[in-house]
Protein backbone atom coordinates (compact mmCIF):
# COMPACT_ATOMS: atom_id res chain seq x y z
CA UNK A 1 0.00 0.00 0.00
CA UNK A 2 1.26 3.22 -1.15
CA UNK A 3 1.34 6.00 2.04
CA UNK A 4 2.80 8.70 0.37
CA UNK A 5 1.06 12.05 0.99
CA UNK A 6 -0.59 13.39 -1.84
CA UNK A 7 -1.63 17.11 -2.40
CA UNK A 8 -5.28 17.90 -1.16
CA UNK A 9 -7.13 18.46 -4.51
CA UNK A 10 -9.36 21.63 -3.11
CA UNK A 11 -5.99 22.88 -1.89
CA UNK A 12 -4.44 22.24 -5.95
CA UNK A 13 -7.69 24.10 -7.71
CA UNK A 14 -7.83 26.88 -5.48
CA UNK A 15 -3.72 27.32 -5.25
CA UNK A 16 -3.99 26.96 -8.95
CA UNK A 17 -6.65 30.43 -9.47
CA UNK A 18 -4.37 31.94 -7.51
CA UNK A 19 -1.12 30.91 -9.79
CA UNK A 20 -2.00 32.86 -13.53
CA UNK A 21 -0.66 36.48 -11.80
CA UNK A 22 -1.10 39.21 -14.18
CA UNK A 23 -1.70 38.03 -17.95
CA UNK A 24 -0.82 38.91 -20.78
CA UNK A 25 -3.11 40.66 -23.41
CA UNK A 26 -5.21 38.17 -25.45
CA UNK A 27 -4.82 39.17 -29.28
CA UNK A 28 -7.55 40.76 -30.89
CA UNK A 29 -11.08 38.55 -31.00
CA UNK A 30 -10.64 39.77 -35.38
CA UNK A 31 -7.35 37.75 -35.34
CA UNK A 32 -9.33 34.68 -34.25
CA UNK A 33 -12.23 35.49 -36.67
CA UNK A 34 -9.21 35.63 -39.43
CA UNK A 35 -7.38 32.55 -38.49
CA UNK A 36 -10.91 30.84 -38.36
CA UNK A 37 -12.28 32.44 -42.25
CA UNK A 38 -9.17 31.78 -43.53
CA UNK A 39 -9.15 28.05 -42.48
CA UNK A 40 -12.46 27.72 -43.27
CA UNK A 41 -11.93 29.58 -46.97
CA UNK A 42 -9.04 27.21 -47.80
CA UNK A 43 -11.09 24.07 -46.81
CA UNK A 44 -14.13 25.50 -49.52
CA UNK A 45 -12.16 26.63 -52.35
CA UNK A 46 -9.96 23.67 -52.32
CA UNK A 47 -12.69 21.67 -52.57
CA UNK A 48 -14.82 23.79 -54.88
CA UNK A 49 -12.10 24.82 -57.57
CA UNK A 50 -10.38 21.61 -57.12
CA UNK A 51 -10.95 20.51 -60.86
CA UNK A 52 -9.48 23.93 -62.27
CA UNK A 53 -5.96 23.62 -60.13
CA UNK A 54 -3.48 24.49 -62.24
CA UNK A 55 -0.91 22.29 -63.14
CA UNK A 56 2.17 23.90 -64.31
CA UNK A 57 5.77 22.84 -64.92
CA UNK A 58 9.15 23.40 -63.40
CA UNK A 59 11.76 22.19 -66.07
CA UNK A 60 14.80 21.84 -62.95
CA UNK A 61 16.31 18.92 -61.56
CA UNK A 62 17.20 15.14 -62.51
CA UNK A 63 15.02 12.30 -62.66
CA UNK A 64 15.28 10.23 -59.40
CA UNK A 65 15.08 6.40 -59.86
CA UNK A 66 13.47 5.62 -56.76
CA UNK A 67 9.82 6.68 -57.67
CA UNK A 68 8.31 4.58 -59.69
CA UNK A 69 8.37 5.68 -63.32
CA UNK A 70 4.71 4.49 -64.22
CA UNK A 71 3.30 6.98 -61.20
CA UNK A 72 5.16 10.02 -63.22
CA UNK A 73 3.23 12.28 -65.56
CA UNK A 74 6.04 13.89 -67.91
CA UNK A 75 4.37 17.74 -66.92
CA UNK A 76 5.04 17.34 -63.63
CA UNK A 77 8.87 18.29 -62.36
CA UNK A 78 10.85 15.62 -60.13
CA UNK A 79 12.24 16.38 -56.93
CA UNK A 80 15.51 18.14 -57.81
CA UNK A 81 18.74 16.17 -56.13
CA UNK A 82 21.83 17.28 -54.27
CA UNK A 83 24.94 17.57 -56.29
CA UNK A 84 26.63 16.44 -53.05
CA UNK A 85 27.54 12.78 -52.71
CA UNK A 86 25.47 10.19 -50.74
CA UNK A 87 28.39 9.77 -48.20
CA UNK A 88 28.49 13.99 -48.02
CA UNK A 89 24.91 14.30 -47.63
CA UNK A 90 24.97 11.66 -44.75
CA UNK A 91 28.46 13.30 -43.25
CA UNK A 92 26.61 16.70 -43.30
CA UNK A 93 23.19 15.25 -40.85
CA UNK A 94 26.13 13.19 -38.47
CA UNK A 95 27.14 16.31 -36.99
CA UNK A 96 25.00 15.96 -34.29
CA UNK A 97 24.13 20.04 -34.30
CA UNK A 98 20.95 19.96 -33.25
CA UNK A 99 20.35 16.64 -32.75
CA UNK A 100 16.76 15.21 -30.80
CA UNK A 101 15.90 11.45 -30.40
CA UNK A 102 12.09 11.29 -29.75
CA UNK A 103 10.61 7.86 -28.67
CA UNK A 104 6.98 6.55 -27.94
CA UNK A 105 7.19 7.82 -24.55
CA UNK A 106 7.74 11.21 -25.17
CA UNK A 107 11.63 10.79 -23.87
CA UNK A 108 13.85 12.95 -26.09
CA UNK A 109 17.60 12.40 -26.04
CA UNK A 110 19.53 14.62 -27.46
CA UNK A 111 22.62 12.76 -27.19
CA UNK A 112 21.44 9.34 -28.44
CA UNK A 113 20.27 10.62 -32.27
CA UNK A 114 23.83 10.45 -34.24
CA UNK A 115 24.55 7.27 -32.09
CA UNK A 116 21.40 5.30 -32.97
CA UNK A 117 21.70 5.47 -36.79
CA UNK A 118 24.84 3.77 -36.57
CA UNK A 119 27.98 3.63 -38.40
CA UNK A 120 26.66 3.42 -41.70
CA UNK A 121 23.15 4.71 -42.15
CA UNK A 122 21.14 4.50 -45.28
CA UNK A 123 20.29 7.60 -47.25
CA UNK A 124 16.77 6.85 -48.20
CA UNK A 125 15.42 10.01 -50.19
CA UNK A 126 17.04 13.91 -50.41
CA UNK A 127 15.86 17.18 -52.60
CA UNK A 128 17.54 20.63 -52.38
CA UNK A 129 16.89 23.63 -53.03
CA UNK A 130 19.00 26.69 -52.64
CA UNK A 131 19.56 27.03 -49.32
CA UNK A 132 18.98 23.58 -47.44
CA UNK A 133 19.30 19.98 -48.02
CA UNK A 134 16.11 17.79 -46.98
CA UNK A 135 16.96 13.94 -46.47
CA UNK A 136 15.82 10.98 -44.79
CA UNK A 137 17.95 8.69 -43.25
CA UNK A 138 17.54 4.82 -41.97
CA UNK A 139 19.93 3.07 -39.62
CA UNK A 140 22.29 0.26 -40.30
CA UNK A 141 20.11 -2.04 -38.47
CA UNK A 142 16.90 -0.72 -39.52
CA UNK A 143 15.55 -0.22 -36.14
CA UNK A 144 15.81 3.73 -36.61
CA UNK A 145 14.88 6.53 -39.42
CA UNK A 146 15.72 10.14 -39.15
CA UNK A 147 14.78 13.42 -41.00
CA UNK A 148 17.26 16.01 -41.78
CA UNK A 149 18.10 19.32 -42.97
CA UNK A 150 20.78 21.78 -43.20
CA UNK A 151 21.82 24.66 -45.11
CA UNK A 152 23.50 24.78 -48.32
CA UNK A 153 25.38 28.07 -47.86
CA UNK A 154 26.30 30.08 -44.65
CA UNK A 155 24.65 32.25 -42.64
CA UNK A 156 21.65 31.98 -44.54
CA UNK A 157 19.13 31.49 -41.99
CA UNK A 158 18.79 27.40 -41.93
CA UNK A 159 19.45 25.47 -38.99
CA UNK A 160 21.07 22.32 -39.19
CA UNK A 161 18.93 19.78 -37.57
CA UNK A 162 18.29 15.76 -37.41
CA UNK A 163 15.76 14.26 -35.67
CA UNK A 164 15.87 10.22 -34.93
CA UNK A 165 12.61 8.41 -34.64
CA UNK A 166 12.20 4.26 -33.95
CA UNK A 167 10.89 2.65 -37.18
CA UNK A 168 8.76 0.48 -35.15
CA UNK A 169 5.63 2.13 -35.41
CA UNK A 170 2.62 1.09 -37.20
CA UNK A 171 -0.98 2.66 -37.12
CA UNK A 172 -4.51 0.75 -36.36
CA UNK A 173 -6.34 0.37 -39.99
CA UNK A 174 -9.36 -0.59 -41.53
CA UNK A 175 -11.45 -0.14 -44.23
CA UNK A 176 -11.94 3.47 -45.66
CA UNK A 177 -13.12 4.42 -49.05
CA UNK A 178 -12.08 0.80 -50.05
CA UNK A 179 -8.79 1.10 -48.88
CA UNK A 180 -6.75 -0.10 -45.36
CA UNK A 181 -6.20 3.72 -44.00
CA UNK A 182 -6.20 5.21 -40.35
CA UNK A 183 -10.36 6.27 -39.14
CA UNK A 184 -9.53 8.58 -35.98
CA UNK A 185 -11.98 7.93 -33.50
CA UNK A 186 -12.39 11.58 -33.79
CA UNK A 187 -11.88 14.64 -34.90
CA UNK A 188 -9.42 16.00 -32.23
CA UNK A 189 -7.00 12.92 -32.85
CA UNK A 190 -3.43 14.20 -32.18
CA UNK A 191 -2.23 13.08 -35.27
CA UNK A 192 -4.93 14.90 -37.12
CA UNK A 193 -4.83 17.94 -34.84
CA UNK A 194 -1.33 18.71 -35.44
CA UNK A 195 0.37 21.69 -34.03
CA UNK A 196 2.47 24.64 -35.63
CA UNK A 197 5.46 21.93 -37.03
CA UNK A 198 3.13 19.43 -38.54
CA UNK A 199 4.58 16.85 -40.78
CA UNK A 200 2.99 18.93 -44.19
CA UNK A 201 4.58 21.08 -46.69
CA UNK A 202 5.40 24.21 -45.27
CA UNK A 203 5.99 27.83 -46.66
CA UNK A 204 8.42 29.65 -45.72
CA UNK A 205 10.51 32.87 -47.11
CA UNK A 206 14.28 32.68 -48.17
CA UNK A 207 15.12 36.48 -47.60
CA UNK A 208 17.16 36.50 -44.23
CA UNK A 209 15.11 38.82 -41.81
CA UNK A 210 16.23 40.76 -38.41
CA UNK A 211 12.59 42.56 -38.12
CA UNK A 212 10.01 40.22 -36.51
CA UNK A 213 5.80 40.76 -36.51
CA UNK A 214 4.09 42.82 -39.22
CA UNK A 215 7.39 44.90 -40.54
CA UNK A 216 8.44 41.26 -40.82
CA UNK A 217 5.30 40.16 -42.73
CA UNK A 218 6.04 43.48 -44.71
CA UNK A 219 9.27 42.44 -46.16
CA UNK A 220 8.65 39.00 -46.75
CA UNK A 221 6.29 39.98 -48.63
CA UNK A 222 8.97 41.59 -51.17
CA UNK A 223 10.51 38.60 -51.24
CA UNK A 224 11.51 37.24 -54.67
CA UNK A 225 10.41 33.68 -54.23
CA UNK A 226 8.90 31.19 -51.07
CA UNK A 227 10.39 28.15 -50.22
CA UNK A 228 8.00 24.78 -49.77
CA UNK A 229 9.66 21.79 -48.02
CA UNK A 230 8.87 18.96 -46.40
CA UNK A 231 10.20 15.27 -44.65
CA UNK A 232 8.28 12.75 -43.31
CA UNK A 233 7.98 8.99 -43.07
CA UNK A 234 4.63 7.84 -44.08
CA UNK A 235 3.47 4.38 -44.40
CA UNK A 236 5.29 2.15 -46.57
CA UNK A 237 2.50 1.86 -49.50
CA UNK A 238 3.12 5.43 -50.12
CA UNK A 239 5.23 5.35 -53.33
CA UNK A 240 5.05 8.55 -54.88
CA UNK A 241 3.90 12.03 -53.58
CA UNK A 242 2.89 15.13 -56.03
CA UNK A 243 2.97 17.86 -54.50
CA UNK A 244 0.95 21.15 -55.74
CA UNK A 245 2.33 24.67 -54.42
CA UNK A 246 0.67 27.74 -53.82
CA UNK A 247 1.90 29.08 -57.46
CA UNK A 248 -0.48 26.06 -58.92
CA UNK A 249 2.90 23.95 -60.15
CA UNK A 250 2.99 20.17 -59.26
CA UNK A 251 6.09 18.76 -57.92
CA UNK A 252 7.31 15.17 -57.68
CA UNK A 253 8.77 14.08 -54.13
CA UNK A 254 11.68 11.98 -53.83
CA UNK A 255 9.97 9.21 -52.14
CA UNK A 256 11.10 5.26 -51.23
CA UNK A 257 9.25 2.82 -48.83
CA UNK A 258 7.04 5.64 -47.33
CA UNK A 259 10.33 7.97 -46.80
CA UNK A 260 9.89 11.21 -48.60
CA UNK A 261 11.93 14.75 -48.59
CA UNK A 262 10.36 17.54 -50.86
CA UNK A 263 11.98 20.50 -51.18
CA UNK A 264 10.92 23.69 -54.11
CA UNK A 265 11.84 26.96 -54.68
CA UNK A 266 8.68 28.91 -56.53
CA UNK A 267 8.75 32.16 -57.28
CA UNK A 268 6.31 34.95 -55.05
CA UNK A 269 2.61 35.42 -56.98
CA UNK A 270 0.85 38.68 -55.78
CA UNK A 271 -2.08 36.14 -54.06
CA UNK A 272 0.72 34.37 -52.25
CA UNK A 273 2.14 37.85 -51.35
CA UNK A 274 -0.87 39.26 -50.16
CA UNK A 275 -0.96 35.91 -47.86
CA UNK A 276 2.33 36.57 -46.02
CA UNK A 277 1.63 40.23 -45.80
CA UNK A 278 -0.98 39.27 -43.32
CA UNK A 279 1.31 37.09 -41.51
CA UNK A 280 -0.09 33.80 -43.36
CA UNK A 281 1.74 30.96 -44.43
CA UNK A 282 -0.48 29.28 -47.61
CA UNK A 283 -0.22 25.44 -47.57
CA UNK A 284 0.10 23.13 -50.41
CA UNK A 285 -2.75 22.85 -52.51
CA UNK A 286 -2.88 19.54 -53.23
CA UNK A 287 -1.16 16.33 -52.52
CA UNK A 288 -1.40 13.23 -54.31
CA UNK A 289 -0.21 9.93 -52.58
CA UNK A 290 0.05 6.94 -55.38
CA UNK A 291 0.98 3.10 -54.73
CA UNK A 292 3.92 1.23 -56.22
CA UNK A 293 1.46 0.57 -59.07
CA UNK A 294 0.88 3.81 -60.03
CA UNK A 295 -2.66 3.57 -58.54
CA UNK A 296 -3.67 6.78 -56.70
CA UNK A 297 -4.27 6.32 -52.73
CA UNK A 298 -5.33 9.39 -52.04
CA UNK A 299 -5.96 13.09 -53.48
CA UNK A 300 -6.12 15.54 -50.81
CA UNK A 301 -7.18 18.63 -52.18
CA UNK A 302 -7.10 20.31 -48.95
CA UNK A 303 -3.87 19.21 -47.21
CA UNK A 304 -3.85 18.79 -43.45
CA UNK A 305 -7.24 19.11 -43.07
CA UNK A 306 -9.15 16.23 -41.68
CA UNK A 307 -11.37 14.06 -43.59
CA UNK A 308 -15.02 13.54 -42.75
CA UNK A 309 -16.07 10.16 -41.83
CA UNK A 310 -15.18 7.50 -44.41
CA UNK A 311 -13.39 9.84 -46.58
CA UNK A 312 -10.00 9.60 -47.07
CA UNK A 313 -6.92 12.38 -46.95
CA UNK A 314 -3.24 12.05 -46.62
CA UNK A 315 -3.93 11.78 -43.00
CA UNK A 316 -5.64 8.43 -43.49
CA UNK A 317 -1.98 7.51 -44.42
CA UNK A 318 -0.46 9.65 -41.27
CA UNK A 319 3.12 10.40 -40.34
CA UNK A 320 4.53 7.74 -38.78
CA UNK A 321 6.78 10.46 -36.95
CA UNK A 322 3.95 11.72 -35.22
CA UNK A 323 2.47 7.92 -34.81
CA UNK A 324 5.05 6.98 -31.63
CA UNK A 325 2.53 6.32 -28.93
CA UNK B 1 -21.16 39.72 -39.40
CA UNK B 2 -23.45 36.83 -39.92
CA UNK B 3 -25.55 35.18 -36.99
CA UNK B 4 -23.31 32.03 -36.12
CA UNK B 5 -20.18 34.05 -36.56
CA UNK B 6 -21.89 36.69 -33.86
CA UNK B 7 -21.87 33.29 -31.52
CA UNK B 8 -18.93 32.56 -31.97
CA UNK B 9 -17.87 35.94 -30.99
CA UNK B 10 -20.19 35.61 -27.92
CA UNK B 11 -17.98 32.07 -27.10
CA UNK B 12 -14.70 33.51 -27.47
CA UNK B 13 -15.26 36.32 -25.54
CA UNK B 14 -16.55 34.57 -22.67
CA UNK B 15 -14.22 31.44 -22.73
CA UNK B 16 -11.05 32.74 -23.90
CA UNK B 17 -9.91 33.67 -21.13
CA UNK B 18 -10.48 30.02 -19.07
CA UNK B 19 -9.18 28.01 -22.54
CA UNK B 20 -6.03 30.10 -22.33
CA UNK B 21 -5.69 29.29 -18.58
CA UNK B 22 -6.14 25.62 -19.34
CA UNK B 23 -3.49 25.84 -21.89
CA UNK B 24 -1.09 27.71 -19.73
CA UNK B 25 -1.46 25.14 -16.86
CA UNK B 26 -0.71 22.46 -19.21
CA UNK B 27 2.38 23.91 -20.88
CA UNK B 28 3.84 26.48 -18.17
CA UNK B 29 4.34 29.13 -21.25
CA UNK B 30 1.99 31.88 -22.02
CA UNK B 31 3.01 32.06 -25.37
CA UNK B 32 2.97 28.13 -26.21
CA UNK B 33 -0.41 29.06 -24.48
CA UNK B 34 -1.60 31.32 -26.65
CA UNK B 35 -0.67 29.51 -29.31
CA UNK B 36 -2.85 26.88 -28.76
CA UNK B 37 -5.46 28.45 -28.44
CA UNK B 38 -5.15 29.74 -31.70
CA UNK B 39 -4.98 26.82 -33.22
CA UNK B 40 -7.85 25.55 -31.46
CA UNK B 41 -10.10 28.39 -31.89
CA UNK B 42 -9.46 28.26 -35.68
CA UNK B 43 -10.72 24.63 -35.75
CA UNK B 44 -13.15 25.30 -34.01
CA UNK B 45 -14.60 28.15 -36.24
CA UNK B 46 -14.75 25.80 -38.98
CA UNK B 47 -16.77 23.27 -36.71
CA UNK B 48 -18.89 26.30 -35.32
CA UNK B 49 -22.07 25.33 -36.81
CA UNK B 50 -22.25 20.97 -36.10
CA UNK B 51 -20.74 21.90 -32.58
CA UNK B 52 -22.60 24.48 -31.15
CA UNK B 53 -25.68 23.26 -31.76
CA UNK B 54 -24.80 20.12 -30.01
CA UNK B 55 -23.53 22.42 -26.96
CA UNK B 56 -19.93 20.99 -27.60
CA UNK B 57 -18.13 23.76 -28.56
CA UNK B 58 -15.58 23.88 -25.49
CA UNK B 59 -15.16 20.22 -24.81
CA UNK B 60 -13.62 20.73 -28.49
CA UNK B 61 -11.80 23.22 -27.85
CA UNK B 62 -10.00 22.02 -24.66
CA UNK B 63 -9.62 18.09 -26.43
CA UNK B 64 -8.07 20.18 -29.30
CA UNK B 65 -5.73 21.54 -26.60
CA UNK B 66 -5.12 19.01 -24.45
CA UNK B 67 -4.42 17.00 -27.12
CA UNK B 68 -2.31 18.80 -29.34
CA UNK B 69 -0.11 19.89 -26.58
CA UNK B 70 0.56 16.44 -26.10
CA UNK B 71 2.64 16.55 -29.48
CA UNK B 72 3.81 19.97 -29.48
CA UNK B 73 7.14 19.05 -27.78
CA UNK B 74 7.75 16.62 -30.46
CA UNK B 75 8.95 18.38 -33.76
CA UNK B 76 10.10 21.64 -32.22
CA UNK B 77 13.68 20.86 -33.97
CA UNK B 78 13.37 22.09 -37.14
CA UNK B 79 12.77 26.13 -36.05
CA UNK B 80 14.77 28.45 -37.53
CA UNK B 81 14.36 31.93 -38.84
CA UNK B 82 15.40 32.83 -42.90
CA UNK B 83 11.08 33.77 -43.05
CA UNK B 84 7.61 33.98 -41.79
CA UNK B 85 9.03 32.67 -38.40
CA UNK B 86 5.62 34.23 -36.43
CA UNK B 87 2.49 33.74 -38.69
CA UNK B 88 0.32 35.01 -35.77
CA UNK B 89 0.46 38.10 -33.57
CA UNK B 90 3.24 38.32 -31.57
CA UNK B 91 2.54 38.42 -28.06
CA UNK B 92 3.97 40.96 -25.74
CA UNK B 93 7.14 40.01 -24.41
CA UNK B 94 6.63 41.08 -20.73
CA UNK B 95 5.71 37.50 -19.55
CA UNK B 96 8.31 35.28 -19.08
CA UNK B 97 8.74 32.27 -17.35
CA UNK B 98 9.97 33.65 -14.30
CA UNK B 99 6.77 35.05 -13.32
CA UNK B 100 5.57 31.52 -13.23
CA UNK B 101 4.02 30.66 -10.12
CA UNK B 102 5.68 27.74 -7.88
CA UNK B 103 2.97 25.67 -8.60
CA UNK B 104 2.63 26.19 -12.55
CA UNK B 105 6.77 25.35 -11.92
CA UNK B 106 5.84 21.93 -10.01
CA UNK B 107 3.31 21.04 -12.62
CA UNK B 108 5.37 21.70 -15.03
CA UNK B 109 8.06 19.31 -13.55
CA UNK B 110 5.44 16.09 -13.40
CA UNK B 111 5.14 13.93 -16.92
CA UNK B 112 2.89 15.27 -19.69
CA UNK B 113 -0.08 12.76 -18.75
CA UNK B 114 0.22 13.38 -15.07
CA UNK B 115 0.37 16.78 -15.33
CA UNK B 116 -2.69 17.08 -18.10
CA UNK B 117 -4.89 14.56 -15.81
CA UNK B 118 -4.60 16.32 -12.51
CA UNK B 119 -5.35 19.65 -14.67
CA UNK B 120 -8.05 17.88 -15.70
CA UNK B 121 -9.78 16.47 -12.66
CA UNK B 122 -8.88 18.46 -10.07
CA UNK B 123 -9.25 22.13 -11.56
CA UNK B 124 -11.98 21.45 -14.01
CA UNK B 125 -13.46 19.02 -12.44
CA UNK B 126 -14.01 16.43 -14.72
CA UNK B 127 -14.95 13.34 -13.29
CA UNK B 128 -12.42 10.04 -14.11
CA UNK B 129 -14.66 8.71 -16.99
CA UNK B 130 -14.65 12.19 -18.87
CA UNK B 131 -11.34 12.89 -18.30
CA UNK B 132 -10.26 9.08 -19.64
CA UNK B 133 -12.08 10.01 -22.66
CA UNK B 134 -10.65 13.25 -22.69
CA UNK B 135 -7.31 11.72 -23.01
CA UNK B 136 -8.17 8.70 -24.87
CA UNK B 137 -6.55 6.29 -21.94
CA UNK B 138 -8.02 4.17 -19.71
CA UNK B 139 -9.91 5.24 -16.43
CA UNK B 140 -7.41 2.79 -14.40
CA UNK B 141 -4.50 5.07 -15.74
CA UNK B 142 -6.59 8.12 -14.88
CA UNK B 143 -6.67 7.38 -11.63
CA UNK B 144 -3.23 6.01 -11.65
CA UNK B 145 -1.81 9.44 -13.02
CA UNK B 146 -3.84 11.34 -10.48
CA UNK B 147 -2.52 9.73 -6.85
CA UNK B 148 0.96 9.73 -8.44
CA UNK B 149 0.74 13.43 -9.58
CA UNK B 150 -0.62 14.69 -6.65
CA UNK B 151 1.89 13.31 -4.41
CA UNK B 152 4.40 14.59 -6.71
CA UNK B 153 3.26 18.12 -6.32
CA UNK B 154 2.96 17.54 -2.95
CA UNK B 155 6.58 16.51 -2.25
CA UNK B 156 7.87 19.40 -4.74
CA UNK B 157 5.61 21.90 -2.94
CA UNK B 158 6.21 20.68 0.81
CA UNK B 159 9.99 20.25 0.60
CA UNK B 160 10.55 23.75 -1.43
CA UNK B 161 11.92 21.25 -4.58
CA UNK B 162 10.64 23.02 -7.17
CA UNK B 163 13.29 23.31 -9.79
CA UNK B 164 14.54 26.81 -11.42
CA UNK B 165 12.32 26.99 -14.37
CA UNK B 166 12.16 24.05 -16.19
CA UNK B 167 15.52 22.55 -15.43
CA UNK B 168 14.04 19.16 -14.68
CA UNK B 169 12.00 19.25 -17.33
CA UNK B 170 12.87 17.60 -20.45
CA UNK B 171 14.22 14.76 -18.14
CA UNK B 172 10.27 14.58 -16.63
CA UNK B 173 9.19 14.05 -20.48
Amino acid sequence: MNDQKILDPAEFAARLNDSFGTEPLHAPFADDVRRGRKRLRRRRVTASLATLAAVGVVGTGVATMQTPSSVRPAEVAPAAQPELTEAEILAQCSTGENALFLDGTGQRDEGDAVRLLGERPTLMTSAVIDNRTHATLRSEDGEYWGECQFRNTPDNGVKNALAVYPTAVDFPRRTVAGVQAYQPANEADPRFTGGPDSPLPSLEVPCVSLLSGEERWAVDAKCPQFTMTWTDRRPAEVAAVKVVTPDGKASWADVREGYLSFAYTGDMTPEIAAQVARGEAPGAKRVVFYDAAGEVLVDDRDPGEVPGRGELSILSFPSLAWWLE
Amino acid sequence: MRRSETEFATFVAARRPHLRRIAYALCGDWHQAEDLVQTALAKLYVAWPRLHKQGAEEAYTRRIMVRANIDESRRPWRRESPGLDHHDRAMDADHSEDDRSELIQALQQLPPMQRKVVVLRHWLDLSVEQTAGELDISTGTVKSHTSRGLAALHRLLSAGDVDAVGAERTRSL
